[in-house]
């Protein structure tokens, strides 16, 4: 893989809080390339740094030193509209508490990232919502509110609100950590259906070895540094180290 | 704004109940206090401006520039009820002028002096009296209603006569002032002049216009006798400065009223018979001629739709230029003490409105901050997915406009039900403040409209404004906070 074909590359990327008088180095000097197509796991134990890592490849934070590229563009100096607008464009998010709207059904919350761009949905962006909606298999709830769903069916949801703009790269920061561990494998699931049907990139969190093990590439943190960089090809059953 | 916020904004409103009752409650109350508070005092207002204008004062009047302010029938200072007021020069040129003007619906010249009422062997106290000289064939063309006659009857056409107000007819004695009698009219303050005049009618008492209970009525060339306006050669009419002759009822005025017999505050104590003496002795002597050119006030009615402040600019011009020695008054000049007293109770109003509105802005801000705070973590996720901070911003404000303007258009409605109630049911009060407040014993409040505006316009600003702070507080939400739920 080089540098070329990579949708997500870190370079040397830090990240360092102030918690007071000290410095808290949350992400100490990472660099890893994800390609395209992808089903990435960002493993490793709480507190290592896979939210800080998340949060700077969605363009919600900023790295002390280095660099993220998206898609081959540089995102520190952007501005916020155009932070904005890659967001909305290049990626989807699925949060760990799942984050429905409250106030919109289930088909207005996978529609409201494409109000937000064109404040109107197209014939084809309908079909695509009821074809998403369909995926994750809540067709009989589209009416429902966030508060009538399970928190299964809420993340699935979340899974159909983050393709719908049919973004490149899909960011899900420890997607299953609120579910029971059968329906936390069933998102896993879902969401590796759709990386196959649709080739979206997808990068998750997690510290659930079960789900780790799904991942085509295993980028493994300890204390904001890079342990375990693996791609894993499950189809030969082997695995080697990525460059 | 798109639907989506307008969607989002409502269904937040419908959603977040606490918030939307405790907001929603706060401008509801505010505009109907506001509405109703707005209706009642335009209604007591407009009612007293309208009794003044159209009984007393006109929209304008101009008089002789003075140092201390005239009202409509005397000084504004109620200390001075008995000086004389000065002559206005100038009269005849200054009214043709202003009768010509496009804006003018009538221009009427009025003189006032202030008289003690006596009856011939009557029983009662002598009384005081201000009283108004008019010309009798067209005062009450200008003023229909000004004059109120309880019992008897107004004038007929050019006559003379005296309209007695209550409070006189009361003091000197009903019997003596019932009309088809004769009062003898003294003039007081310096120098004294004695007028014998047939009582024709008796004004309604002014309970809810203290200060038109004050006033009689008399034909001008009465009260001109009384203030000693003569032509100074007896011959020329028209208002020369000279014409302003010092007192002029006899040539010994001292041997004519010894002290004792007519003074102010005497009590009936036998003038009568002095007064008769007096009057046959003048009769004999070659009697002054009258200055009819000789008026105090020139009272202007403006015409519906014209511009009172206009009119009033453009005769301000014509006297400067002219350089006449006169001075145009607006009506709430002439109205005393009370209709000011109205206006300022409104301006109070004004004040305690907008310092409600103040107070339901900061408890409506500290309901929103709140409600911001509980929603960091959506507002997060709208930024994180793809939410621009105008987005953000229009959703906060759309909001607390909508959820303030639904709840103020309800307190209207409510303040205009209580308008109506009180219009239907009447407001009834025997505080005598109130009477004059009200104008009346019932008081019919209308339904204001510039109040309603002013009170639409109001809850909307308290929205936006209100919502100012915490939208700044809701812009700070970085989308990460959606992330940080471990
Ligand atoms: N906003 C912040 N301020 C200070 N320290 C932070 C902040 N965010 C994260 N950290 C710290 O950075 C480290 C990595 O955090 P995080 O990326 O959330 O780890 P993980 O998601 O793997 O649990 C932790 O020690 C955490 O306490
Ligand atoms: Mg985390």
């Amino acid at each position: 893989m080089t540098e070329g074909s990579a949708i997500v590359s870190l370079d040397s990327v830090k990240k360092t809080y102030m918690l007071g008088t000290t410095e808290v180095h949350a992400v100490a000097g990472v660099s890893f390339s994800l390609a395209r197509g992808d089903f990435v796991s960002i493993a490793g134990p709480s507190g290592s740094g896979k939210t800080t890592i998340l949060n700077m490849i969605g363009c919600i934070d900023t790295p002390s030193a280095g660099e993220v590229r998206i898609d081959g563009t540089i995102t520190s100096g952007l501005s916020d509209d155009e932070i904005t607008g890659l967001r909305s464009r290049t990626l989807g998010f699925i949060f760990q508490s799942f984050n429905l709207i409250p106030v919109l059904s289930v088909r207005e919350n996978v529609e409201f990232p494409l109000l937000l761009g064109k404040g109107k949905v197209s014939k084809e962006q309908e079909e695509w919502m009821d074809r998403l909606i369909e995926e994750v298999g809540l067709t009989d709830r589209r009416e429902h509110r966030p508060y009538e769903l399970s928190g299964g069916q809420r993340q699935r949801v979340a899974i159909a609100r983050a393709l719908a703009t049919n973004p490149r790269i899909i960011l899900a920061d420890e997607p299953t950590a609120n579910l029971d561990s059968k329906t936390g494998e069933a998102i896993i699931e879902l969401m590796r259906r759709i990386n196959r049907e649709f080739g979206t990139t997808f990068i998750f969190s997690t510290h659930d070895p079960k789900i780790v093990a799904e991942a085509d590439h295993v980028i493994r943190l300890k204390d904001g540094l890079v342990a375990e960089n693996t791609l894993a090809r499950r189809a030969n059953g082997g695995g080697e180290a990525a460059k | 704004m798109t639907r989506l916020v307008l969607k989002m904004a409502a269904r937040n409103v419908l959603e977040h109940r606490r918030k939307s009752v405790t907001v929603g409650v706060i401008v509801a109350a505010a505009a109907c206090l506001f509405t109703l508070g707005f209706s009642v005092l335009d209604t007591a207002s407009e009612g007293i401006r309208k009794e003044f204008r159209n009984r007393i004062t006109g929209d304008l009047y101009v008089t002789a520039k003075t140092p201390k302010p005239l009202s409509a029938f005397s000084w504004k200072d109620m200390n001075s009820l008995t000086e004389p007021v000065p002559r206005l020069e100038g009269h005849a040129k200054i009214k043709s002028y202003v009768e010509g003007l496009a804006g003018v619906e009538s221009a009427t010249s009025r003189a006032v002096g202030v008289v003690q009422v006596t009856s011939e062997g009557g029983t009662g106290k002598p009384g005081a009296a201000m009283l108004m000289g008019v010309d009798t064939n067209d005062y009450e063309k200008a003023f229909p209603d000004g004059i109120r006659v309880a019992g008897g009857a107004s004038w007929t056409k050019g006559s003379g006569g005296l309209i007695v107000s209550d409070m006189a007819a009361g003091t000197v004695g009903r019997e003596a002032s019932k009309p088809g009698s004769s009062l003898t009219l003294s003039s007081m303050g310096m120098g004294s002049a004695i007028r014998e005049a047939e009582v024709l009618g008796v004004l309604e008492p002014e309970d809810s216009n203290p200060l038109l209970s004050l006033l009689s009525y008399v034909d001008i060339d009465t009260l001109r006798h009384l203030l000693g306006y003569y032509l100074e050669d007896g011959g020329e009419t028209g208002g020369t400065p000279g014409a302003k002759v010092a007192p002029a009822a006899a040539p010994n005025e001292d041997d004519l009223f010894s002290v004792d017999t007519v003074t102010v505050g005497d009590p009936a104590g036998g003038s009568g018979g002095d007064v008769a003496k007096l009057l046959s002795g003048l009769a004999d002597r070659e009697p002054p001629k009258i200055d009819t050119d000789a008026w105090q006030y020139i009272v202007v009615k403006v015409k519906k739709g014209a511009s009172v402040d206009g009119v009033r600019a453009t005769i301000e011009g014509f006297i400067k230029a002219r350089g006449l020695d006169a001075t145009v008054y607006g009506w709430l000049d002439g109205a005393g003490q009370i209709a000011s007293t109205v206006l300022s109770i409104k301006d109070i109003f004004n004040y305690i409105a907008a310092l409600i509105a103040l107070v339901a802005l900061l408890i409506i801000m500290n309901a929103l901050v709140i409600s911001v705070t509980e929603r960091t973590a959506e507002i997060g996720t709208m930024r994180a997915i793809g939410g621009t901070r105008n987005f953000v911003k229009e959703l906060i404000v759309t909001e607390t406009v909508l959820l303030s303007s639904v709840a103020g258009v309800a307190g209207m409605a409510l303040g205009a039900a209580g308008v109506w109630l009180t219009r239907l049911i009447g407001f009834r009060t025997d505080n005598f403040i109130f009477k004059i407040l009200f104008g009346g014993e019932v008081f019919r409040p209308d339904l204001s409209l510039p109040g309603c505006a002013i009170t639409l316009a109001a809850v909307v600003a308290i929205g936006v404004v209100a919502s100012l702070y915490p939208t700044k507080i809701a812009l700070r939400v970085s989308p990460s906070v959606a992330m940080q739920r471990d």
